[in-house]
């Protein structure tokens, strides 16, 4: 990384500066707009077994694990079943970033886990001063969306045929 | 209605409000302008005497006595004007006062329809500024047009009697004047009622778009609701131009007209003079009168127009307010009704405009005490046939009664106090608590219905059957409670601390920093880890930077120059980083900075950086240090400090403690500190001056919430230790005694706007709170527990079916199905008709719409 594009003060914009331009959705994004989001994130640490979101609450964040590991989990029929583990440097919660609607899933710590948070605001507010920038990032964040998906998807799959259910018992969604 | 005059409010002429007000201090008034006029004539006369007899025969005696005379009777003059003036202006906002009572009175007994078509705007602007120009011209509404034309009269007079041809001949050009003036202000006013309008409808399209904010930022609305104002901007520019050109029209006329009379004077008086026919006296005291005359004329003009423009904004409010109340507010002839609650429905109907039916042929007969659920699909008719029952809407088909007494007979007082009507969103009032838990009540008590109000027992009760009392402990816990109510508590608060800080420490460990006096506080300013107290005005640093003792001891101990430099670095990464982002407040959320003081940083810094930041003027160098002071590393991600200065940081905070406010570290962190000086200065400030109060174990922070002192230390994720720690504190109350205290304290938290602080959930239960503290014999709910969760309705339900049970005649529009089964009577209503009436069993059994109804939910 060359001098000129790292923050050149001494604040801890620079930690999560490097994080997020290693992320995902936001590497190949301009220093000066990943700067911003790195100062308006936010940490937080959360317990083994604590809560970080749940299903049904109103989605105003997007989450970026730094350090420790996040169960998925999906109720279903009563039941929560965990869909993904998720471990440093995952995102989760980044459809927040584009939409309002309420949680479909759970999100919760397995062991103490580190997090970084972006708010939907602060998204908002930094790409209305960059707007140019929106487009490539929003691909990003749908690129993601749909890795998890097949992630999720194979996870899922992968489960049920340990399960025994073999492949020419008939369509599972019908 | 007023006890001067019973004509409909909206209905008065202008003058009415005049001529039937304050009649004594206006005829005072009148006999104190006719004083007046003597005194402004009198100086003339004077004028005239100095020149004919002091001047001309050399009298020296004679003229001070002349002059001194007519000193005396100008100033005279100038007083009692004064006097007329302040006078005149007072009675005109006693009769403001009067007429806005009455018309606000007036308009908050129309019906709601009025309401909802009328803009708010529109009310509020006719209240306020609307009816302030009309009081500017009420108070001289009858004195200006006497004094001007008396005044005129006498000048005109004493003109006369000097030289009856000559004053003649210059009241003239009057006649001419009276034609052409009245033609352009006929033309102004015109003009004038359009710009009114259109005023208005410019406040009604901004506070529809604030309103609305939602919708037009959501919609990104912006140019589309711009256009529509500046559609009306280009209008009223319009309409401000011509008015101006007509009313500089009327002022050069005048000016005209006012020129002409010295013109002829000195033509013909001088004439008159040459030729020893006219002293020179009479025509100076003649020009002086003529100059005077003038005065009373203008006066005329400006009265009838300031006259013209008062009585079209006048028509146009009370044009607007032109309504009837429905009902009255109370019988003239009896006492308001004590009823038992028989309800009774024979084929009512509503209908609005004439056209379309909402209600038709309803139905009921519910014995007093019994409870009836309405049912049925949104836009079936249940919620507006609650409206009805309770008066807010009025039938106007078939009867419906309450003991047999026809509804819309009732009168507002009646229905007060007979029956408890929540609705689906119920308004919160601005104030506490405790002010909208009795509103209800209060209003009764107010109209003489109620004698007492209930106390705080009821209160409390009421309280927790409603299911407020976690909440009410809540708000409780984040009041700042004032000194002299929290000190006699404090004993039993730190007890509280102290249970927190043994069983909940280690629970609470990553969601709250807890007071040590060993450790940096990452949440606490730079001002408040190095003093490790709360001060006046913490953790703002103002008082901080002005304290003696703590700009010595930073002196000392050689910490200024490093705290200056550190807010250095903290001006300039935030303008580095901020620098266009400076109208917007949500960036500056992770920096001490203020957006606002951006500009001024940047000069500071440019300031500092070419003279060197020791050569700056101490009050230059107090912001760089207000702003190290300010800056909390947890919070303010903008800059941060290494291990250690936070080190160094906490070391200077011992030696602080220990020899400026000579505190023993081992005593503070232990709890056995002697804290009686520190309640003292809070009990008593004039007597015991104390500036820092430390974050001691045994020391209640009188400026901190009832939440930081128990907790004592800094909340840093509020959802998590809200959640866990109101069900705790409520049974710690318990335990320690407090919890009537804590509930006061509670009852006492202010709602904000409107109720802006609470949930409409809490919303909600203080609206059926404030319905039940009533007591009324009829409860009318409009899904009144729609926004509460499962528990709170469940609860709410189970009160009413077991306390209200044959005491309250319940009718209740209910949305969820599960709860109805304990109702007397179910109504099913669908396109505003009854469908199903009957208990709840029988109409299960027959199987029909509500069956259906049930097993589809």
């Amino acid at each position: 990384m060359s001098s000129s594009t790292t923050p050149e003060c001494n604040c801890r914009i620079t930690l999560d500066f490097d994080i997020l331009r290693q992320s995902q959705v936001f590497a190949g994004a301009p220093a000066e707009v990943v700067k911003l989001f790195a100062y308006l994130s936010r940490h937080r640490t959360y317990q083994p077994g604590a809560s970080i979101l749940l299903q049904g609450d109103k989605a105003e964040n997007c989450y970026l694990i730094i350090s420790g590991e996040v169960d998925i989990i999906t109720r279903h029929r009563d039941q929560e079943i965990v869909v993904q583990r998720l471990r440093p440097g995952s995102f989760f919660g980044e459809l927040a970033l584009l939409a309002r609607f309420d949680w479909f899933f759970s999100a919760r710590a397995t062991q103490e886990t580190e997090i970084l948070i972006i708010s939907r605001e602060g998204f908002e507010k930094v790409l209305s001063k960059y707007p140019e920038k929106r487009d490539k990032i929003t691909e990003k964040v749908i690129q993601l969306r749909i890795s998890r998906f097949e992630n999720q998807t194979a996870n899922l799959l992968d489960r049920l045929l340990e399960a025994g259910l073999s492949a020419d018992s008939g369509p599972l969604i019908g | 209605m007023s006890k001067f005059d019973t004509t409909p409010i909206t209905k008065r002429t202008l003058f009415s409000w005049i001529i039937n007000r304050f009649r004594g201090p206006q005829l005072m008034l009148l006999g104190v302008i006719i004083v007046s006029l003597f005194f402004r004539v009198y100086p003339l006369e004077m004028q005239r005497k100095i020149i004919n007899e002091a001047i001309n025969l050399k009298e020296i005696d004679l003229l001070f006595l002349y002059c001194g005379l007519y000193m005396a009777a100008v100033l005279v003059a100038g007083l009692l004007k004064y006097f007329i003036n302040s006078y005149q202006a007072i009675i005109g906002q006693k009769i403001l006062i009067e007429m806005r009572q009455e018309l606000y009175n007036h308009i908050l007994r129309l019906p709601l329809q009025f309401f909802h078509r009328t803009q708010t705007g529109t009310i509020i602007s006719a209240l306020t500024a609307e009816l302030n120009a009309i009081g500017m011209f009420l108070g001289g509404a009858l004195a200006i047009p006497v004094t001007s034309f008396l005044t005129f009269l006498a000048f005109a007079g004493y003109m006369i009697y000097l030289n009856p041809f000559l004053g003649l001949i210059s009241m003239t050009v009057y006649p001419f004047e009276l034609v052409v003036v009245p033609l352009l202000q006929k033309r102004y006013n015109a003009i004038n009622r359009t710009r009114v309008t259109v005023t208005r409808a410019m406040a009604n399209l901004v506070n529809e778009a604030s309103s609305g904010i939602h919708e037009v930022q959501a919609n990104a609305g912006f140019d589309l609701e711009k256009t529509r104002l500046d559609r009306l901007v280009e209008r009223l520019y319009i309409i401000m131009r011509r008015l101006s050109i007509l009313k500089y029209g009327i002022k050069f006329s005048n000016n005209l007209f006012q020129s002409l009379g010295p013109f002829l004077l000195f033509l013909i008086g001088g004439y008159l003079a040459i030729n020893g026919q006219f002293t020179i006296g009479a025509l100076v005291a003649f020009l002086s009168a003529y100059e005077k005359v003038y005065d009373p004329w203008k006066e005329i003009i400006e009265y009838y127009q300031d006259y013209q423009d008062a009585e079209v904004r006048y028509r146009q409010i009370m044009e607007a307010f032109d309504l009837e109340p429905e009902y009255l507010l109370a019988a003239p002839d009896r006492k308001p009704l004590t009823l038992k609650g028989h309800i009774e429905a024979r084929n009512v109907g509503y209908t609005i405009d004439n056209t379309t039916r909402l209600l038709d042929e309803v139905t009921f007969d519910l014995t007093p005490g019994s409870h009836m659920a309405l049912i049925g699909f949104s836009g079936s008719g249940k919620s507006t046939l609650s409206l009805l029952i309770g008066q807010l809407y009025s039938h106007t088909q078939g009867v419906l009664s309450v003991d047999n007494i026809e509804i819309n007979e009732m009168t507002k007082l009646d229905i007060a106090k007979n029956i408890s009507f929540v609705s689906q969103h119920p308004f919160i009032f601005t104030g506490t608590v405790r002010d909208n838990l009795l509103y209800s009540c209060s209003a009764l008590q107010r109209s003489g219905v109620l004698d007492e109000l209930p106390d705080s027992p009821d209160l409390i009760n009421m309280i927790a059957n409603v299911g407020l009392a976690e909440d009410v402990i809540r708000w409780g816990l984040r009041t700042v409670i004032p000194p002299r109510q929290a000190y006699p508590l404090v004993d039993k608060f730190l007890r509280m601390r102290d249970i927190v800080s043994s069983e909940l420490r280690r629970q609470f460990s990553h969601v709250v920093e807890f007071y040590d006096a060993n450790l940096f506080l990452e949440y606490s300013t730079l001002g408040i880890n190095l003093t490790f107290s709360s001060y006046p005005g913490s953790p703002h640093v103002e008082g901080l930077i002005g304290n003696e003792p703590f700009r010595a001891f930073i002196k000392d101990n050689a910490l200024l120059p490093w705290l200056l430099e550190l807010g250095r670095s903290i001006a300039k990464t935030t303008i580095t980083l901020l620098a266009d982002f400076q109208n917007d407040e949500f960036f500056f959320q992770g920096s001490p900075m203020e957006p606002d003081q951006l500009d001024s940083y940047i000069a500071l810094v440019k300031k500092a950086d070419s003279k060197g930041i020791e050569q700056l003027k101490d009050q230059d160098q107090d912001r760089f240090l207000a702003l190290a002071l300010l800056f909390t590393p947890g919070q303010h991600k903008i800059y941060t400090i290494s291990r250690a200065d936070k080190d160094r940081i906490v070391a200077m905070r011992q030696k602080f403690l220990q020899n400026v406010l000579g505190i023993d570290l081992e005593q503070c962190r232990n709890g056995v500190l002697q804290r009686t000086i520190y309640d003292m200065a809070q009990m008593a400030p004039e007597r015991h001056a104390i500036f820092f109060t430390p974050f001691c174990a045994s020391q209640y922070l009188y400026s901190h919430s009832l939440l930081d002192n128990i907790i004592f230390g800094t909340v840093i994720e509020k959802d998590v230790v809200q959640s866990t720690l109101a069900p705790l504190a409520l049974q710690l109350f318990k335990d320690q005694g407090l919890l009537d205290e804590v509930f006061e304290i509670g009852l006492d938290f202010h709602v904000g706007s409107k109720g802006d602080k609470l949930s409409g959930g809490q919303k909600q239960k203080i609206a059926i709170a404030t319905a039940l503290l009533k007591n009324a014999p009829i409860l009318i709910l409009d899904e009144a527990t729609a926004s509460l969760d499962n528990n709170s309705q469940a609860r709410i339900q189970q009160y009413i079916n077991t306390q209200l049970r044959k005491t309250t005649t319940v009718i209740a529009v209910m949305h969820r199905l599960d709860m109805i089964a304990g109702y007397d009577h179910i109504l099913v209503m669908k396109a505003g008709k009854v469908v199903e009436s009957g208990g709840y069993t029988e109409l299960m059994k027959e199987r029909g719409i509500l069956y259906e109804l049930v097993n589809n939910s």
